[in-house]
């Protein structure tokens, strides 16, 4: 029987964190299949979780003393898509630039303050952070959840703690913006109906489509570039790919890279992105005290966030006849649809002729713009 | 919360409340530029489709352009027939010049002979 040994090996090492660690990933599992919440990225991950924290993992590496012995395919997509340079999540942003059409905000440009209000939440959140008695660099990936943008998160968060001793944080914070941008549908109908009344969530919008001539729609990604560039450097690589992606879009000359750029290749670093974050996932270093912190801090962010949005339109509304709907403030979260199809749902089941989704969609596609600009200026406050 | 809260360190918060009105200031900065750089661009364009709707069937300015250098390629295409057939006419002379000095030629030598 000595020579079977090796058979039980596995089973007599679990421990309890490892357990716990298979229950996280059938619930992410469970969540994307049963109410398609984030499938794309949650199933990955849960699937992940479950691949790391099977005692001696080989889709981890091996490591004794200081040196690999044998190389695991996670750490090793890790190491060359989220460890060098953040590749990961960037090509992915150029496959969301390609997906985006900033029509309806370019017709309509005052749209972009919500986007900039929508961002409130992360600033809050990082003062938060500190006084929960995070360090600064955590403190600030922390409040990047409230950018509600899964890459912007990933990237930020693996410039400032990767190769610290606080890199285990990288994973719950991914984690946890992509679990709270899967549940928007629930966070932000409660924070709109707390915090508007039924009279204001009945505001009607006339929506007058102005053409957007192709010039601008060609011109726009180009400055945007150039402007967040010169005043935030760092946030070139982030602006950079989302609208890299969006002008394959806008130029009209290159239909099947956009093609390729908005389906083949966002699905393909979708799912090596969500597999790679779960290699973080170890329960020996997840399940900690600061990662239920970093989970609350982050609902924190998303519910200030749309508290932002929708507080700016509030005050518009003090000095302005044409009233504008709070609850299109709220869609300036990043959250792109969800955050601008939530509040034409609730637009119309206040009132069913209240059609508020293109001004919703415009300041939403805001909220994805101001998130990585805001995402580039933390980089630069905190000196990368 | 609380006991979490007294565990924090004075300055981080310090400079986390540097990063607050600084970060969302600096937010609010560039997309106010953003903001007047499209509404910059939609006047342009606004304002070249109200000009192409109010010269609706003139020429325009790339139309003059194209005008301009399909009468100057002909023009070359002119010139570089004129000085074909002037070639071709240097080319006739230069024979018929030739023909007439060997004929000439050949009368003196038969009236050598």
């Amino acid at each position: 029987m000595d020579g079977l040994g090796f058979l039980i090996e596995g089973i007599a090492a679990i421990e309890w964190y490892h357990v716990v660690m298979w229950i996280i990933g059938f619930i992410m599992i469970f969540l994307a299949i049963k109410f398609k919440m984030e499938p794309t990225l949650l199933l990955p991950m849960g699937f992940g979780a479950i691949l790391v924290n099977i005692p001696f993992s080989g889709a981890l590496n091996t490591v004794e003393g200081d040196v690999v012995t044998s190389f695991g395919i996670l750490d090793v997509l890790k190491s060359a898509g989220l460890d060098t340079g953040e590749i990961f999540p960037l090509i992915l942003f150029i496959g969301i630039g390609a997906m985006m059409d900033f029509g309806p905000l370019l017709s309509n440009p005052k749209l972009f303050f919500f986007g900039a209000a929508g961002q409130i939440g992360i600033f809050f959140t990082i003062v938060l952070a500190a006084l929960c008695g995070f360090g600064l660099n955590e403190a600030i990936t922390i409040g990047v959840i409230g950018t509600a943008d899964g890459p912007t998160s990933i990237t930020v968060a693996n410039s400032l703690l990767s190769g610290t001793d606080s890199a285990y944080l990288i994973s719950a914070i991914t984690v946890c913006a992509y679990s709270y941008m899967a549940l928007v549908p629930v966070i932000q109908p409660a924070v709109i109906k707390l915090t508007t009344t039924k009279k204001e969530r009945m505001i009607k919008m006339e929506y007058n489509p102005k053409s957007v001539s192709k010039g601008t729609r060609i011109v726009f990604p180009i400055v945007v570039t150039l402007i967040s560039g010169l005043i935030a450097p760092a946030s070139v690589a982030l602006v950079g790919c989302l609208m890299f992606g969006n002008l394959i879009r806008e130029c009209g000359v290159l239909g099947s890279l956009a093609d390729t750029a908005s389906n083949v290749l966002s699905n393909l670093v979708t799912i090596f992105l969500g597999i790679t974050v779960a290699a973080g996932m170890v329960g020996e270093d997840f399940l900690k005290l600061n990662t239920l912190i970093v989970l609350a801090l982050g609902l924190f962010a998303f519910v200030f966030d749309t508290f932002g949005g929708i507080a700016l339109a509030k005050f518009i509304n003090l000095f302005t006849k044409k009233k504008i709907n709070p609850m299109v403030g709220a869609a300036g979260i990043s959250a792109f649809p969800m955050a601008s199809r939530i509040v034409q749902k609730l637009g119309i089941k206040e009132d069913p002729s209240n059609h508020l989704l293109m001004h919703a969609a415009g300041a939403n596609v805001a909220g994805q713009i101001s998130s990585v600009i805001a995402g580039g200026i933390l980089m630069a406050i905190a000196g990368i | 919360m609380m006991f979490l809260m007294s565990a924090f360190d004075k300055d981080v918060v310090i400079r986390t409340l540097n990063i607050l009105w600084q970060g969302l200031l600096s937010v609010f900065i560039v997309i106010l530029v953003v903001f007047l750089v499209v509404v910059i661009l939609n006047l342009i364009s606004a304002k070249s489709a109200k000009y192409k709707e109010a010269h609706a069937g003139e020429p325009t300015y790339s139309d003059k352009m194209k005008e301009k250098w399909a009468s100057r390629a002909a023009a070359r295409e002119d010139r570089k027939a004129q000085k074909l057939l002037e070639k071709e006419a240097r080319k006739i002379a230069r024979e018929e010049r030739e023909k007439q000095k060997a004929e000439s030629q050949e009368n003196d030598e038969n009236k050598d002979k």
